[in-house]
């Protein structure tokens, strides 16, 4: 990447006679270097604090040469021919910087930088599909993170969470508190109806599965192979945001791509770091009670409620059950090596961690190892070689929407269980150990205690929890995923003339992924049959390759214009082959599939292949006024047969208009306009044009025979979804560059929107048919906004606000489609919100009676209308940082159907929910309007009162991180060390009344979304500590 | 250019699609295809016949609800919206679907009637398009005992619902069609079960001689059968799989009045079928998926994944000849066709489904039928819930003779609390949002609701 950087300038400051003079002095120097080579050195630190800055890449313009620096901000170059050169300094988040030097012959040469925040320099570098371009160029927002520094003060742990709240208009929601499971990540908004709305992932140019829905079946949650990545070894990631953006990425790209750049090695001596991460965590959850009611089946007079809390106290009545929780500790051990020379940079590095999660049968392992290699093989050939292999195993417990989870059991249990001594209201009899159910039967029924069985009811359960199952019988069940994973890639950069640069990708992604839930053999437990053994494994090897290659030739047009056309191409394919078996009933002992008593099998496979081409023309005036048209044509094996290739076509422009001579002095330092419009599209999955059959065993005449049936039509027509967006926006600095503003207003159409339309039941088709018959609609604006408060060499204080609105709306769909819970909790419908909340809606009428809607209503829906976060850090004495980061969402509703389905089971109000609020009264003993909407409701089975907003702010980080002092740090011959103590997710404000705002029972999905029996985010506290030699 | 690009390299996004099964397949194999149609039209009329039976037994307390899904709770409740999930993806869905396939195969395998290709297969389209016939006879029967009314669309579609009766029409017409096909085809068997559900169709039109005349030529030891196997799940007989707990949990069970939380009830015919050892009562290691408050009972007709589930038969045909008699008035005839079946039930349950015969003082004695017609319709009734137990006939008898202005007999099990009315089925939600045909108030004739689908 490094290599590719020096080419990027090349091309910006190429030696021509419109450049210039430091330009002119570079070429002389360069053609005259003939004599001993010289060196290099000096340190890079930060204005005002002098706090010295690691990963600052150093490099001679125009000689290919470069370093970065090491942890204590010194670099050094090497074999410099003398004369001027002109040494240019950069690193994400800061103005860069450029010096002219005199590079005497056989001596070393002395510089030393002092960089300026700069959040939003105009010269940044920006990976994109034609390599690395200045931000100014770009007519595109443009967000760039850099993970080396937010990792100092915040502990998140996977890729998701690292990008959570860290740019505006990426929508991360954290669906469980599981340790393992994925986040859904979005970014501005729904792009599509029927397609997943996640972002595609590139690392160092490979294009790797961005799966968010594996794992076994655990009841709603899925793990993410986006979890893959080792974040400590991440550099930088770039957000790719809306189809305008995207364009040149092509089909797919729609819903946006985000670039991971891994680090690379640097010139010099070897330089090791270890890290080592100790952490816990603890649920803090407020658990509801569970009720019983006897009124409901005893009558009015029964007016006794019974209430346990098996998951806060482990008690029910006078049994007690223990809790299930405990501490999940965390600890991970990382190493890393870079270095290297002139011609051969490397960056290696090795990780091992293990979480454990709040419950039992909760946690993942993984280790991983990446090795990173860039040569210069030659003046102008620069390669890349990126590679890494890392295992996961990830144990998960069941939750959800499932009875066998340990919160099913113990929010659904039955209270009218719970063991409890009293006198007999009969015989008199004292110190009855009895339930509660017979002991409210006894009063009832005027029958002793003893008797109650005779009259036909059932003994009391030995414990109250749902389906009898206790935690230790839920901690038995296994849901394992062990995963294998291989991501690699090499870029070869050419430029064989100094107006020209080719480059390409060959990248490489395999992962082997095996998942299984095993049922262990004791037919005390109890989970039925499945108590005599049942065990189901998945096997799924998924191969990702990526083939990108482009041309760029540069021109002076004349003495202001300057011209870059780039032609490129790209291939993709992707291979997913899945085995799978089952088998159930095993005899003690081994418990592998073929052991069962029945088994059986299944196989498929999928396949992918897309190809396509683009041509951009880029037009800079005077390096400050860039136009750049741009084309892409696709085709994919996942379109429909009667259609032909797809065009993409993109327009941007960008004017740094605070370079104008007549622009006025004082307020901006820098101010930017920039406008894009573009397409860029998505395409079906890969089998919805073909029309299908399915095979259906039957039995004949005692045998087994194959048929097949017809199972989807089909739709020759279909093509990909089409994502057109409009971005206008400008970004400047303020206040002598204290103050940096990135704004953006957006509003995007995605047309021919593939929605999977039903067909009716009596065609005799089961499945639907993937249509392109929506639009749907998004329009938002995004702004970050960065401060520098207060900058002392003894205090620095600096704020960021990311902020983003988003409104989307499905503008066009005939009919509208029903799904999430009970197939109707949700809806597409047009002119509502993506998965709009539906349902009777329930209102004390006039004479104090509940009324309902005869028909469902829009009650909500599930995607934020605004988010973003506010984060702080305070420098003290260079040593200290403090750092806090409050994230925030609302204007959007979450379904807590855990109380819902809690209120309702067995009839809810008729039958007896369990649930505290369908009992609520008043101050006159009489139930409480809501108590009567949600007993109304919960007979007649629908969900209004329990759509609730959601709206919240979550303190997820606080965190003080110490610098050792110089002296120690010398003392143990390292160059630095550090040391962190962060909290994650300590506070959470809302005024939601379910478990969770942010959770879904759905996991990854992104369409359901739904609070159901779903465990919320662990709170945690994490150390660690990080030294480098 | 680039357009031309893509063209040259297309053969680089070629996919492998062999997993997958196209119409080209099935184009390709040419008359090796013909035994595959016809296999998948059998298997997919044999799930239709297992839901039948399920969601028939639930509405009327054959089986009630031991598992927690409020939608299935609907029908146990008798009070079904048009958005039921489990009614719609379980019992819909899947009779339709046997429909569309059986219609369908016989248009594909009548145009390769005549086509010299197929002729080394000609008995296996003959014998395709009878059952064809039959299947979609039945399915129609199904549609029209079940449903408050019908629609149909794909290869026969419609633009407004029919109601049961001119739907029983339709299925009496695709039934003569199927017997005359089977008679030349020389398929007694399928001739046999056109000829029982014609009788049925009869029996529901209230055309009780004609009924009476058709079932007449059946023996009494016929039976058409829909077959399961115990090789795969799928294959499963689901009555049996949703009620013992193999691959599901137990779900449905046989009311045995004594979970509360349930409301007590009760199969009306509990106590004679457990007398005559057809029910195990709450067997020790079975528990619902709702726990031990839903107290399971075994069923022992459908005890076997394999268990084959009787769609037409012998016995249904005498069954049909006493109800007949009964209404002419000819008690005599119809007490004796009943005493014939009660004598020998225990010998043929126990050779079927291996259960233990009763002892002699719960052996079922002759019958004596009063003359008072709503009396021996009740008592003819009761001979049909036990012969024809858990096959789906349950709901139709019980519909039947509600709807009949001349008795008015209501079998149903009595108001649950919270539920409804309903005896039959709506048109499901899917099929009112999907259908062009179809308004979303159209699940039923107007004036009825949830809760009172007639």
């Amino acid at each position: 990447m490094v290599r590719k950087f020096i080419l990027a300038l090349g091309r910006a400051r190429r030696c021509s006679p419109g450049g210039g003079a430091a330009l002119i002095l570079l070429c002389a120097f360069g053609s005259a270097a003939a004599q001993e080579p010289g060196r290099l050195i000096g340190t890079v630190s930060e204005t005002v604090s002098g706090t010295p800055r690691a990963s600052v890449a150093v490099e001679v313009e125009g000689l290919g040469l470069s370093a970065l620096t090491g942890a204590d901000g010194s670099y050094a170059i090497d074999d410099i021919p003398p004369g001027m050169i002109e040494v240019r300094v950069s690193v994400l988040g800061y103005a860069p910087l450029t010096r002219a030097i005199l590079i005497e012959a056989g001596s070393t040469a002395v510089a030393d930088f002092s960089l300026r925040i700069s959040p939003v320099s105009l010269d940044a570098l920006i990976v994109t599909a034609t390599g690395l371009q200045r931000r100014r160029e770009i007519g595109n927002a443009t967000t760039t993170l850099e993970a080396g520094r937010l990792m100092e003060v915040a502990a998140p742990t996977t890729l998701t969470q690292l990008l959570q709240g860290r740019a505006p208009g990426v929508q991360v929601r954290q669906s469980s508190g599981t340790v393992g499971t994925a986040s859904s990540i979005k970014i501005r908004g729904n792009t599509s109806i029927g397609l997943d709305n996640t972002p595609l992932i590139y690392i160092d140019g490979a294009r790797i599965s961005n799966e968010t829905l594996s794992g076994p079946q655990i009841g709603g949650q899925t793990t993410s192979r986006l979890n893959d990545l080792t974040l400590e070894d991440i550099e930088s990631i770039e957000i790719v945001r809306g189809p305008s953006a995207a364009t040149l990425y092509g089909t797919e790209a729609a819903a946006g791509v985000i670039r991971v750049t891994t680090k690379r090695g640097r010139t010099g001596a070897s330089e090791w770091t270890f890290r080592s991460e100790l952490a816990g965590s603890w649920d803090d959850t407020d658990w509801p009670d569970v009720v019983f009611n006897p009124a409901l089946f005893f009558g009015p007079e029964a007016d006794t409620l019974y209430r346990m809390n098996l998951l806060r106290d482990g008690t029910a009545g006078e049994g007690t059950f223990g809790t299930p929780w405990r501490t999940g500790i965390d600890q991970s051990y990382g190493a890393s090596l870079r270095g290297g020379t002139e011609g051969t940079t490397y960056y290696l590095s090795g990780e091992l961690g293990r979480r454990e999660g709040t419950l039992p049968n909760n946690g993942s392992t993984r280790r991983s190892v990446r090795g990173n290699l860039n040569l210069h093989p030659s003046e102008n050939v620069d390669v890349a070689v990126s590679t890494s292999f890392g295992s996961t195993a990830v144990q998960l417990p069941l939750n959800d929407n499932t009875t066998d989870g340990y919160i099913a059991a113990a929010l659904v249990g039955f209270a009218w269980d719970m063991p409890i001594t009293r006198d007999d209201p009969v015989t008199g009899e004292t110190g009855i150990q009895t339930c509660a159910l017979h002991y409210e039967a006894s009063r009832a029924l005027n029958t002793p205690i003893s008797s109650i069985p005779f009259l036909g009811l059932p003994p009391c359960a030995e414990t109250p929890f749902f389906s009898g199952h206790t935690f230790e019988d839920v901690a038995s069940v296994e849901n394992t995923q062990e995963v294998e994973r291989f991501t690699g890639s090499v870029t070869v950069d050419y430029r064989p003339r100094s107006f020209l640069t080719a480059s390409g990708t060959l990248g490489y992604d395999q992962f082997s992924d095996q998942t299984g839930t095993f049922y262990p053999v004791d037919p005390s437990l109890t989970f039925g049959d499945l108590s005599l053994g049942a065990r189901s494994i998945n096997h799924v090897v998924s191969r990702n390759l990526s083939l990108e290659g482009y041309l760029a030739a540069s021109f002076d047009l004349s003495s202001t214009v300057y011209s870059t056309t780039s032609l490129g191409a790209q291939f993709f394919r992707t291979r997913t082959e899945i085995a799978g078996a089952i088998g159930r009933i095993f005899p003690a002992g081994p418990t592998n599939v073929s052991n069962a008593l029945r088994t059986e099998g299944s196989e498929s496979f999928l396949e992918n292949r897309i190809l396509g081409f683009y041509l951009q023309q880029q037009f800079a005036y005077r390096d400050r006024l860039f136009l750049t048209p741009a084309i892409r044509v696709d085709e994919s094996s996942a379109f429909g047969p009667n259609l032909g290739p797809k065009v993409y076509p993109r327009v941007m422009t960008a004017y740094v208009i605070s370079e104008e001579g007549w622009f006025p002095e004082g307020i901006f330092e820098s101010l930017r306009l920039r406008m894009a419009w573009g397409r860029s599209g998505k395409q079906p999955e890969s089998l919805d044009a073909l029309q299908l059959l399915e095979i259906r065993r039957t039995a004949l005449r005692d045998q087994d025979a194959a048929g097949v049936s017809y199972e989807g039509p089909g739709n020759p027509d279909l093509k990909p979804e089409t994502g057109t967006e409009l971005e206008l926006g400008w970004e400047g600095e303020l206040a002598e560059g204290r103050v940096g503003v990135d704004f953006t207003w957006y509003r995007q159409t995605t047309r021919d929107a593939i929605v999977r339309r039903s067909l009716p039941p009596s065609s005799g088709f089961p499945e639907s048919v993937a249509t392109n018959i929506g639009e749907i609609r998004n329009q938002g604006m995004e702004l970050a906004l960065y401060g520098l408060v207060w900058e002392a060499p003894s205090l620095r204080w600096d704020w960021q606000l990311t902020a983003a609105t988003n409104r989307g709306r499905i503008t066009r769909l005939e009919d509208p489609i029903n799904f999430g819970v009970d197939l109707r909790a949700q809806r597409h419908q047009q002119g509502l919100p993506f998965g709009a909340y539906f349902s009777r809606e329930y209102v004390i009428g006039e004479g104090g009676e509940v009324e309902a809607t005869e028909e469902p209503v829009y009650m909500g829906h599930p995607t934020p209308e605004y988010e973003g976060s506010i984060s702080t850090t305070v420098t003290l004495f260079d040593r200290i940082t403090l750092h806090a980061d409050l994230g925030f969402a609302g204007g959007h509703q979450q379904f807590n159907s855990t109380e819902e389905f809690r209120c309702g089971i067995f009839g809810g109000g008729e039958y007896g929910g369990t649930c505290d609020a369908i009992f609520a009264r008043g101050p006159d003993g009489e139930p409480t309007d809501e108590a009567r909407r949600k007993v109304a409701a919960a007979t007649d089975t629908e969900f209004g009162p329990w759509i609730e907003d959601a709206d919240f702010a979550r303190l997820r980080t606080l965190s003080l991180r110490l610098e050792v002092p110089d002296g120690w740090v010398s003392a143990l011959g390292a160059s630095r060390a550090s040391v962190t103590l962060a909290g994650e997710n300590l506070a959470l404000f809302t005024k939601y009344s379910g478990l969770d705002p942010e959770v879904n029972a759905a996991g990854g999905q992104q369409d359901i979304r739904v609070d159901f029996l779903t465990l919320p985010p662990a709170k945690r506290i994490a150390s660690w500590i990080s030294i480098t030699f | 250019m680039m357009c031309v690009t893509l063209v040259a390299c297309e053969g680089i996004l070629d996919v492998d699609t062999s997993g997958e099964i196209v119409p080209d397949n099935l184009d390709d194999a040419g008359p090796a295809a013909i035994p595959t149609l016809v296999n998948g039209m059998i298997g997919t009329f044999n799930t239709a016949a297992d839901e039948v039976a399920r969601y028939a037994g639930l509405l009327t307390d054959e089986l009630i609800l031991a598992g927690t899904f409020p939608d299935r709770l609907q029908v146990d409740r008798r009070r079904v919206l048009v958005s039921n999930a489990s009614v719609t993806d379980d019992l819909y869905t899947p009779i339709h679907a046997a429909r569309f396939q059986a219609d369908t195969a016989v248009v594909l395998f009548q145009a390769r009637l005549e086509d010299p290709v197929f002729s080394e297969v000609a008995e296996a389209l003959a014998e395709g398009i009878a059952l064809g016939r039959l299947y979609g006879g039945y399915t129609r029967i199904w549609l029209a005992e079940l449903f408050c009314w019908s629609i149909l669309s794909g290869v026969f579609p419609e633009t407004v619902p029919s109601l049961p009766n001119p739907r029983m029409e339709e299925a009496l017409v695709f039934l003569e069609e199927a017997e005359a096909l089977a008679e030349a085809a020389e398929l007694p068997e399928v001739r046999r079960a056109a000829i029982v559900g014609q009788a049925r169709a009869l029996l529901w039109l209230g055309r009780y001689g004609e009924a009476a005349m058709r079932a007449g030529q059946v023996p009494r030891s016929f039976a058409f059968r829909a077959e399961f196997s115990n090789t795969n799940p799928d294959q499963y007989n689901r009555v049996y799989a949703f009620t013992w707990g193999d691959t599901e949990g137990i779900r449905w069970t046989i009311g045995d009045g004594t979970s509360p939380a349930r409301g007590n009830e009760r199969w009306e015919h509990l106590n004679e079928f457990r007398e005559l050892n057809l029910l195990r009562i709450r067997p020790p290691g079975f528990t619902s998926v709702a726990g031990t408050s839903v107290p399971v009972v075994l069923q022992l007709l459908h005890n076997r994944a394999e268990s084959e589930l009787v769609v037409a038969s012998g016995i249904e045909a005498r069954l049909i000849r006493a109800e007949a008699h009964v209404r002419a008035g000819e008690t005599t005839a119809a007490q004796e066709l009943l005493n014939d079946l009660r004598g020998d039930f225990s010998a043929r349950v126990s050779a079927r489904w291996g259960v233990v015969i009763p002892t002699p003082e719960f052996a079922l004695d002759p019958l004596s039928l009063t003359g008072d017609l709503a009396v021996d319709l009740k008592r003819v009734a009761d001979e049909r819930a036990r012969e024809l137990w858990l096959t789906g006939d349950r709901l139709t008898t019980a519909r039947r003779l509600r709807l009949d202005p001349a008795v008015s007999i209501d079998l149903f099990p009595p108001f649950k609390a919270g539920g409804g009315d309903d005896v039959a089925f709506p048109i499901v939600l899917k099929e009112l949002q999907n259908n062009p045909n179809l308004g979303l108030s159209q699940a039923c004739p107007a004036g009825q609701e949830p809760g009172a689908w007639h």
